[in-house]
């Protein structure tokens, strides 16, 4: 009892505790400096921000996780071979170059991430957008629509992406509140999957014309047609069903502008040049800024295609360093002997027809203004306060780019070295040559790395309309169709342009003009594999492979780990 | 019974006295009793007492940290008595710290280690706790660049605990959680408390996973007394890695000369590394009111040329109780100001790889720094980086706390205990227009930058005790509420292209850079937390045998996802006290023997904030219609099921005291079991966005035996000798990385390692393994010309260049297996000697700096270390191919055994009226390492966290290192 009073007096204590309980137990967040999805959209301008996050994220991928390098690097065409040990890289890139890669491969795994990250990213805002009311936003029931038919072109222009490299995908098209991750689908369904999206969503897109100076960035008739060309292009390869007479109607609609009004440019750098956002050869291209975004210009693409002190020769050094992670294959061997395989040496295929403009040391002119579209040989510039100097590795030795592989380090041109060993594992920074697609302009000009991606060229058209005349027989409309194009790169009336019948056009000489054309846009391997070539062919110091499984990429471990009911693609 | 009394009463007369202890100090609360009878009283604040007794009869006075003595009543009316310390100071009855509440050392049934100032280290450093390192069993306290000023050490309980969330331990500081324990000066300490077992930590809740630091800093006295305690200390470095010199470099034809002769590590190095630190303390008042002031200065510098921090701060601790002891209030305010310089870790590493024949300035024009622009990836001049480069930060720390202590009953008080801990930072950063590696990087466009942040910490709690202790039952009830709210804010800016490098980072607004680049460069963040929890403890103790104590904890947090806001923390313990049981008869050296056991669960929440929500936020920025817009989405996967990791605690000990107090010590063995891990784990896309979410998965388990003792070896008048041994295992697996929700990933690559070359990760953290597993190419050797060889995954040599990912294997651990420490301290009359040994065994290191720097086939043009050309093993990789192979060629033992503290000191006790006692004091800290290790100090590669064996940075691997320095320290201390 005696305890029990005194336990008494305990009791307006607890009692307080109580009502403290009952004050003092909320634990909600306050958010400060982020918003949550629901109360995020308030303003048509949010929705813009909203509506823009995929694109962000798509020009990113056109270099990043090794999605840029996947597409050259397994061609006849760039390399990044071991530099005295520099970009060994574990055997990565090597293993890229002989076809021998393993689901260990981390770009294995990071390029499927980056594709659906975008895929989802874009379901997200499509998702998004379509649950909104505009009258709330101040926008027409019209552009409401227009903002969801870009959504989904920009969605099948990732799948389309993720199709050609994986094929065995999973088709999303929602994500707020899944679960689980969607089977994947046939190639047949996904085929299916992406033509009806873009066949849906181009009655619904602006043209390029009601765009007008705005129109980069933005999805329109015209480029959700041109990657319905893409498909049916290489419809054969996706689902064995031959399409390449879809893929001439709409590349003929589009050359007669029934999807909007393009042009060619007359300047063979003119689509690359800072003023392309607006050119009429840009169907689609993503904004480039020198403050904002370049991304064409980052290490996963160009700025890593040249020797480490180029910026000098350039006089653009406002972003570090350039570095020698790709350059182009060799043609020749360190005693200049030229190779004999048909593939790759593309060099030597541009000096098939040496009156060509791009074969030009690329210099910079003044005025926003360059010429040539290749690094060799020694690159001599001025220097501030008199003189000359000249780009120099850095083990010391100045470079002196030549189109073969070697240890050349100090050997003067001209001269063999003694190491005859040529091959990925064995380089130095004098190995290859190094193309140059966008301009670098000196620091002080204004129009400095401002290039926008040209993503989809109105070239493009030409070329795969030219392709399907040339597989239906037609060489001599092939023929017209490339010199279209072609002529800008050669003198009034040069003879390097094809005869009018076409006779010179052969499986070889057209892979070879994809190649010329659209060097280091990230088609090589796609074309390749069109013509067949990719797992039977030749090339400097890659063999035929024993099967074709490596058209497509495994899905990398990583992605496996986590999905155990994803089927491996056949044959890893 | 009248009667008897009142006749006893006429035979007594009243006797006072006064108890002191051998300094001369007056002992309170000593106990004197009548013997035989219960008769008693205690000293007041001042040693005094007064007691009838009669002639003859004889006082017993006890008291805690003494020797019992017995003095005979004679005629005087009045006695001073003297009392001698404990046989043993280690038996010293301790107050023990145990988290809203202290018990006697005796009556605690978990796992907790006492350290009182007196066994802390003297060293010279950044962070009281360096001043710890090795003292508690299981307690790894690693700074791996320890001379840097600004470092702080990282410090781990009993193994690594979690994925992603915090890995350190919750520090109390005087009863306030999450102290800040930068604003400590090691002076101010009076004891510390770890709590190891979960039943003691538990009742922080979810802040108690990694252990509990309970530090109690020193309070004010009834005699008035003033301190000084100042030293200088000198550093050096130590274990240095040797490179080769210039002729050297050239006659191994390691590059072109660039004409000079540059050692490039004195380069770099100060001349003199000076520290010095002063502190000043002051104390007195009554036994009601009283007050310590303590101020300190410390300015100290760092191995290379750029790093220092200056810093001064001052801790008020005051206390005050009524007259009629119904309350008692205490309050504690503790600023602190620094100012820092940091360290270019980069420094260093660029002094092994930069060719000495490269000269520090150019030689045309010595007024300007030499352009490297050849050499080793990233080369460039490290001197022109420590000289024009600026970096660093000042803070002010502003810690206070109030606590009102309401006593209701004698035996039931309540308290009432504010505080706040408020953190304020600027940074600052530029670099002018000719520093040469700006030029290289952007053509010489200066930069600047300055940052403002403000976390803040406030905390209530209100807790309720009862006592009461009837016959041979004692029970102790504590209740209490405690509510947290933690904030934290900052805001940024930056620019480059300033008209004038006079300007620094002072005038951001007048950069051309931001309106050319289209980008303000401006930024700012505020985010906030809350904690609420409610926790009621239960001690019961039977006849000073039986030991129980439960207690749970119900604890709150605004972080959890909305699923699972709250969460129950209980925990219990047992001890019995067998010395005490009457069965135990009297074992002639057995004093004290307790056998105790003890379970918690305890949780962390240690993690950003609002990570469960569905959030949007900014990314880059994309054109539409002309204007550019930063895009907008989502920032993360949503985890509404987000809650805290929990641990489950398991802890069996012994605490012993034998052969008359001569041997104390304490066995623990434990295993302690983490749950649901926090961390980013991988989750597929789709139908996620992120490839990442952040998530409770993962169960890790730790276990392993501690031993703590120490002894008196000799104890005598004039010589003292004791040893004190400290040493802990630790077994640690990872037991799963799945769990209802997420599923799939066994394991997860960590460390990547960084250029030349991408030679991948380093280590693997797999379901089954021991963290710290190296999972790389094993090595066979090296073949004729040079090749590293490795097996492939077949178990066949091949060329290390050829190795696929696939052939990577377990080959080794960085977790070291076992930890030790002896300490020895000898007195003699006034002098005292202190020697401190210390080691780690069982693991392994990853010589990083050898696998870049350290073979003949590092790339030409940079220096390298001797060892590739010393006929080392290092130095058979004569071949350029398999540079960059990522094998066990390069792991080495990390065991190591390393004269760690010498201190000798002499103290000189004043009669003077101005000076009580003088002592002086000199500390030679890190003195020798004994290793088989090559890579310089083997405590320069992180043990702790989740890749302990490999020098890691930000996550990944790292070619950076800061040398390990060899301290000389003098100090000098006055008690007035």
């Amino acid at each position: 009892m005696k305890i029990l009073n005194r336990y008494r007096k305990l009791i307006p204590l607890s009692f307080v505790l109580v009502l403290f309980n009952a004050g003092c137990t909320k634990l909600d967040e306050t958010l400060y400096d982020r918003i949550t999805s629901e109360n995020f959209l308030q303003t048509k301008d949010d929705l813009i921000r909203d509506f823009l996050r995929p694109f962000e994220h798509a020009y990113w991928s056109i270099q990043g996780d090794g999605l840029f390098h996947a597409q050259e690097l397994p061609t006849d065409e760039l390399m990044t071979p071991n530099r005295e040990g520099d970009w060994f890289d574990g055997g990565l890139y090597q293993r890229a170059h002989y076809h021998t890669w393993t689901i260990q491969d981390n770009y294995t795994s990071t390029m499927f991430n980056a594709l659906f990250t975008g895929i989802n990213l874009t379901t997200n805002s499509l998702e998004d957008i379509q649950g909104i009311d505009p009258v709330k936003f101040n926008i027409t029931e019209a552009e409401k629509n227009g903002f969801i038919a870009e959504l989904r072109t920009l969605r099948a222009w990732f799948n389309l992406r993720a199709f050609d490299m994986y094929r065995n995908i999973p088709i999303v098209v929602k994500v707020k509140g899944e679960k689980l991750s969607p089977p994947q689908s046939t190639p047949d369904e996904v085929f299916a999957f992406i033509e009806k999206e873009l066949l849906e969503a181009i009655p619904g897109l602006p043209t390029r014309q009601q765009l007008g100076v705005n129109s980069v960035g933005r999805w329109t008739k015209g480029g959700a047609a041109a990657l319905l060309m893409r498909l049916y292009l290489n419809a054969k390869i996706y689902i064995n069903k031959d399409k390449f007479a879809e893929c001439a109607t709409i590349a003929q609609d589009l050359i007669d502008g029934k999807y909007g009004t393009y042009g060619l440019e007359s300047r063979w750098d003119a689509p690359f040049d800072y003023t392309n956002s607006t050119s009429p050869e840009t169907i689609y291209g993503f904004p480039g800024s020198f403050g904002l975004t370049h991304w064409q210009y980052d290490g996963g693409m160009y700025f890593w295609m040249a020797p480490y002190n180029t910026g000098d020769y350039f006089g653009f050094k406002d972003f570090g360093r350039m570095n020698t992670r790709y350059a182009m294959q060799p043609g020749r061997n360190v005693d200049s002997v030229e190779y004999p395989f048909a593939l790759g040496k593309p060099f030597i295929k541009f000096q098939k027809y040496p009156d060509d403009l791009r074969l030009k040391k690329y210099k910079n002119l003044g005025g926003s203004k360059r010429e040539g579209m290749f690094l060799f040989g020694y690159l001599t510039y001025p220097k501030t306060g008199g003189g000359t100097d000249t780009v120099k590795s850095t083990r010391g030795y100045t470079v002196f780019a030549r189109d073969a592989v070697g240890h050349f380090l100090y050997t003067p041109p001209g001269t063999a070295p003694a190491d005859k060993e040529s091959n990925m594992n064995h380089a130095d920074q004098n190995s290859g040559l190094w193309p140059v697609k966008y301009p670098y302009y000196p620091s002080d000009d204004p129009n400095k790395i401002t290039s926008a991606y040209a993503e989809i060229r109105f070239a493009e058209v030409y070329y795969s309309l030219a392709e399907c005349k040339y597989r239906a027989g037609d060489k001599a409309a092939a023929a017209v169709l490339l010199n279209a194009v072609r002529k800008r790169n050669y003198p009034a009336g040069s003879a390097s342009l094809y005869n009018v019948t076409g006779s010179q056009l052969t499986d070889v000489e057209m892979l070879d003009e994809w190649g010329r054309e659209f060097l280091v846009e990230g088609r090589r391997r796609t074309d390749m594999i069109r013509w067949g070539v990719f797992n039977t062919g030749t090339w400097w110091d890659k063999q035929p492979d024993a099967d074709d499984h490596t058209k497509i990429f495994p899905i990398g471990q990583a992605v496996l780990n986590i999905n155990p009911h994803y089927k491996q693609n056949p044959g890893y | 019974m009248l009667f008897s009394t009142a006749v006893i009463c006429q035979e007594r007369q009243k006797i006072s006295g006064t108890v002191i202890s051998k300094d001369n100090s007056p002992v309170a609360g000593a106990s004197i009793k009548l013997k035989g009878t219960t008769e008693g009283t205690s000293t007041d604040a001042a040693g005094k007492f007064s007691i009838s007794a009669k002639s003859g009869d004889v006082l017993v006075i006890t008291s805690v940290g003494f020797e019992s003595t017995d003095i005979s009543v004679g005629t005087a009316a009045s006695y001073d008595i003297k009392l001698r310390s404990s046989a043993s100071t280690l038996e010293d009855v301790t107050v023990v710290a145990i988290g809203y509440g202290t018990l006697d050392k005796k009556e605690v049934s978990s796992a907790v280690t006492h350290l009182s100032s007196k066994d802390l280290l003297s060293v010279g450093g950044n962070g009281a706790l360096m001043s710890m390192q090795g003292k508690v069993a299981g307690l790894s306290v690693v700074n791996t660049a320890a001379a840097d000023p600004n470092s702080s050490p990282n410090i781990q309980l009993r193994g690594a605990s979690s994925r992603s969330a915090g890995l350190g331990p919750l520090y109390v500081i005087n009863g306030i959680p999450g102290g800040n324990i930068d604003n400590l000066n090691q002076n101010d300490i009076e004891s510390i408390d770890v709590l190891k077992g979960g039943a003691a930590s538990a009742i922080y809740g979810t802040r108690g996973s990694n252990g509990v630091i309970l530090i109690t800093t020193k309070k004010g006295s009834e005699k008035p007394r003033a301190f000084y305690d100042g030293y200088i200390s000198f550093d050096a470095p130590t274990n240095r890695l040797k490179v080769l010199n210039r002729d050297q470099f050239l006659e191994q034809k390691r590059g072109v000369d660039f004409g000079g002769n540059t050692d490039w590590f004195e380069a770099v190095s100060r001349e003199q590394a000076v520290s010095h630190k002063h502190t000043l303390q002051f104390s007195g008042g009554s036994s009601r009111t009283n007050y310590l002031v303590s101020m300190d200065y410390r300015d100290a510098q760092g191995l290379e040329l750029r790093s220092s921090k200056e810093e001064y701060g001052a801790r008020l601790n005051l206390n005050h109780a009524s007259a009629n002891n119904l309350y008692s209030v205490a309050i504690t305010i503790a600023p602190r100001y620094f100012k820092s310089n940091n360290a270019d870790y980069g420094a260093f590493s660029q002094s092994i790889t930069l060719s000495p024949t490269i000269p520090v300035m150019d030689t045309l024009n010595p007024n300007k720094y030499f352009n490297i622009r050849t050499g080793f990836s990233g080369a460039a001049n490290p001197v022109d980086q420590l000289n024009t480069v600026l970096s660093g930060s000042e803070g002010k720390y502003l810690d206070w706390s109030g606590s009102f202590k309401l006593n209701i009953l004698k035996n039931l008080f309540t308290q009432v205990t504010l505080g706040q801990q408020t953190q304020d930072f600027f940074r600052f950063g530029f670099t002018p227009s000719y520093n040469t590696s700006l030029i290289n990087s952007n053509g010489g466009r200066n930069t600047g930058s300055r940052e403002y942040v403000k976390n803040d910490q406030r905390s209530f709690e209100w807790i309720g005790n009862y006592s009461l202790k009837l016959k041979e039952h004692s029970i102790k009830l504590l209740g209490g509420y405690s509510y947290y709210y933690f904030n934290s804010s900052g805001l940024n800016g930056s620019n480059q292209g300033f008209p004038s490098d006079v300007l620094t980072y002072n005038n951001l607004g007048t950069g051309s850079w931001n309106l050319l680049a289209g980008n303000n460069n401006v930024g700012s963040y505020k985010n906030d937390s809350k904690l609420i929890g409610f926790f009621g403890r239960l001690n019961y103790d039977y006849g000073n045998r039986y030991y129980l104590s439960g207690s749970l904890r119900r604890e709150g947090s605004s972080k959890f996802g909305f699923e699972n806001k709250w969460g129950y923390f209980p925990a219990a313990s047992a001890g019995w006290r067998i010395s005490n049981e009457k069965f135990f008869g009297n074992i002639p050296f057995i004093d004290e023997l307790k056998l105790r056991a003890d379970y918690g669960e305890t949780g962390n929440q240690d993690f950003g904030n609002y990570l469960s929500l569905d959030t949007y936020s900014g990314f880059g920025y994309f054109l539409y219609n002309g204007t550019s817009y930063q895009v907008w989405g989502p920032s993360q996967n949503t985890n509404y099921d987000l809650r805290w990791e929990k641990a489950i605690n398991f802890n069996v000990g012994l605490d012993f005291q034998l052969f008359k107090n001569r041997i104390a010590g304490s066995i623990n063995y434990y295993i302690r079991r983490n749950e649901d891990l926090l961390g980013d784990y991988a989750v597929p896309i789709p139908p996620n966005v992120r490839g990442t979410t952040f998530a409770n998965v993962g169960t890790m388990e730790n276990s392993g035996f501690e031993i703590q003792l120490n002894a008196d070896v000799v104890r005598d008048k004039a010589v003292n000798y004791s040893v004190a041994f400290a040493a802990a295992t630790n077994d640690n697996k990872f037991v799963s990385f799945s769990n209802d929700t997420y599923q799939g990933q066994k394991f997860v690559d960590m460390v990547s390692m960084p250029s030349p070359g991408t030679p991948g990760t380093a280590q693997r953290l797999e379901e089954g393994r021991r963290i710290g597993s190296f999972y790389m190419l094993r090595s066979a050797g090296v073949d004729s010309i040079g090749r590293l060889l490795v097996y492939d995954k077949t178990g066949k040599p091949i060329p290390g260049n050829t190795a696929k990912i696939d052939d990577k294997q377990y080959v080794g651990n960085g977790l070291p297996k076992f930890t030790a420490s002896l300490g020895q301290t000898v007195t003699y009359k006034d002098f005292d000697l202190n020697i401190f040994l210390r080691g780690a065994f069982g693991y392994q290191l990853f010589n990083s700096i050898a696998f870049y720097a350290g073979t003949p086939v590092t790339q030409s043009g940079a220096n390298v270390l001797t060892s590739a050309y010393d006929g080392s093993k290092y130095s058979k990789l004569t071949n350029a191919a398999t540079y960059s192979s990522l094998s066990d060629y390069f792991l080495e033992s990390g065991s190591f055994v390393k004269i760690d503290n010498v201190t000798l000191g002499y103290t000189y006790k004043s009669s003077s009226k101005y000076l009580q006692s003088a002592r002086i004091y000199l500390t030679g800290r890190n003195l020798y390492t004994f290793t088989n290790w090559t890579g310089g100090d083997p405590e320069s590669v992180q043990v702790n966290g989740l890749t302990p064996g490999i020098a890691t940075s930000n996550g990944g691997g790292t070619r950076d290192y800061y040398p390990s320095s060899l301290q000389v320290l003098a100090g000098l201390q006055f008690n007035f």
